[in-house]
């Protein structure tokens, strides 16, 4: 128990951030549940400190185009000064090498030996070790975990955990009746981005609440449904499946216009009170989506 | 001093500096912390309540956020603080020791931006290390779940003799995908949440303890 709570204290020493907010919402799908964790634009996390940031600089491209967010020296100067203790930056050493900027960046990282090139499909070497953590935790299954791990384990690709035709937990009636509350929650978070900081935390801090409230329920109705923990490892087996039984190639060929779609899906399947949605909500999302690219585009290149 | 009051930008900051906390008061000094992150009539209102004032900044760091282009051309984003340091050299005192950043990460940005200037505060600052005391514990998890990952990048991220890793995604490899304006990359957000659920792997285990010469321990 003091190790969780050790846990939840050390999340809070992680800090990812980008200067791409399009990256941040990303991030924070996969990042769900772990509220502790905090996702921030480089701007942002000005005058901010944190012991490990982690750093996704996005940029990757043919052309190698480096873009205007990253040609500014002080936005990078922000970025790589937020850590105390480790920073681990995450790009791509050609696009970035076009930059003055980067170049000596790259010069001091290759002195130091600071650079590490990732292997081929390096985002799906650790699926396994993701599903091991989550048995290992002990915790209750709750949707939060079953949200978070398969999506990260997923990669890019997104696929159902529970594909519509086989088994799921069903949710005891007493789950049902926190559906509004989830669904609140879902919708905040489809929610485009606000630029009120303050509201943001307020939805981190109410999604946190939820999840608290959503666990206990799952607890105290494991003993009389089908053991949380059992479906949890049987939707590991089914996910595994899926991977198996797919060409492997979805993650790479991933298409951006098809993907919200594919992400509504996943958290769809991977919150079983949502199942009973009919999947017929592709207008909406494009609605959706366009939303928060308008507001997206506001801020990227001004913020 | 008669008293101490403190006001965050991040909050309304108009709202306090009108309220009544303000009004009718004179301080002896004002300090602006992150003064070259507010635009210049902001930092304006509550510097006219003291007799002195200190603005604390780094122009090395991002100006005011300002969105209206026609404001921009106008010089809106520019702060008080830039302006002051241009037009009073003299005025300017230069604090180069932090006490944030291990050596390791002070030394890119003074490679990048501050000509070397920078200096860590304290030798346990320099020397500080992000320690996880369960590494054996992760290899050994790692070997059973991940059988293929030989040589595993994920090693380095955790090594705390590695205070700055560069994890380059051209291999993978990891493109950008574009909607619009809009660039993301999906390959590249699931490799930092892999660096995420690794280290709470490790913390579920045991603390993690911040070596800094045991002037900073991480209490459980």
């Amino acid at each position: 128990m003091e190790a969780l709570v050790a846990a939840g204290l050390e999340e809070h020493r992680i800090g990812v951030i980008s200067p791409y907010r399009a990256q941040l919402r990303l991030l924070r799908d996969r990042l769900g549940a772990r509220p502790a964790v905090e996702v921030l634009t480089v701007d942002r996390s000005q005058g901010r400190q944190k012991a490990c940031i982690i750093l996704s600089l996005v940029r990757s491209n043919s052309m190698h185009n480096v873009g205007d967010l990253l040609r500014d020296w002080r936005r990078v100067n922000v970025a790589i000064t937020r850590a105390e203790l480790k920073l681990v930056v995450l790009g791509s050493r050609s696009t970035l090498e076009t930059s003055s900027l980067f170049s000596i960046m790259n010069r001091v990282l290759a002195a130091n030996q600071w650079i590490v090139r990732l292997p081929k499909d390096a985002h799906r070497h650790h699926e396994g070790m993701l599903r091991t953590r989550l048995s290992q935790q002990q915790q209750p299954a709750s949707p939060v975990n079953t949200r978070d791990a398969p999506a990260a384990a997923i990669g890019g690709g997104a696929r159902l955990l529970f594909p519509p035709d086989t088994a799921a937990p069903v949710p005891p009636p007493d789950q049902q009746q926190q559906q509004p509350l989830l669904d609140n929650n879902n919708n905040d978070d489809d929610d485009p981005y606000d630029d009120d900081i303050s509201d943001e935390s307020l939805l981190i801090a109410i999604q946190a609440d939820l999840e608290q409230e959503i666990k206990e329920t799952l607890v105290a109705s494991a003993p009389t449904t089908s053991n949380a923990a059992d479906a949890l490892a049987a939707a590991d087996d089914l996910d595994l499946a899926a991977l198996d039984g797919d060409d492997g190639d979805s993650c790479v060929a991933m298409d951006i216009a098809a993907e919200p779609a594919q992400q509504q899906h996943k958290d769809e399947a991977a919150s079983p009170r949502q199942r009973d949605n009919p999947p017929n909500e592709g207008g909406e999302e494009e609605d959706d989506d366009t939303s928060w690219v308008d507001s997206l585009n506001l801020g990227d290149e001004s913020i | 001093m008669a008293s101490l009051s403190t006001w965050s930008w991040c909050d309304n900051y108009l709202l306090k500096v009108n309220s009544s906390l303000f009004r009718n008061r004179t301080f002896d000094y004002c300090i602006v912390d992150e003064a070259s992150q507010v635009t210049l009539p902001v930092c304006l209102g509550p510097l006219a309540c003291a007799s002195k004032f200190v603005l604390v900044g780094d122009h090395y760091q991002l100006p005011p956020l300002v969105r209206n282009n026609e404001a921009k051309r106008l010089g809106y984003d520019v702060s008080l603080f830039e302006h002051l340091s241009e037009r009073h050299p003299h005025a300017i005192v230069s604090l180069r020791h932090q006490y944030r950043m291990n050596a390791e990460i002070m030394s890119l940005a003074n490679e990048l931006v501050y000509g070397g200037r920078l200096r860590c505060g304290t030798d346990a600052v320099a020397r500080s290390r992000l320690v996880l005391p369960s590494l054996a514990t992760f290899h050994s998890s790692h070997a059973e779940s991940a059988p293929n990952c030989s040589q595993c990048w994920l090693a380095k991220v955790l090594d705390p003799n590695a205070p700055v890793v560069f994890l380059d995604t051209d291999g993978v490899p990891a493109e950008e995908s574009r909607h619009g304006d809009l660039v993301r990359n999906a390959i590249e957000a699931d490799l930092s949440v892999d660096v995420c659920f690794c280290r709470s792997f490790l913390y579920l285990r045991s603390f993690v303890m911040l070596d800094c010469g045991g002037a900073r321990r991480c209490r459980p």
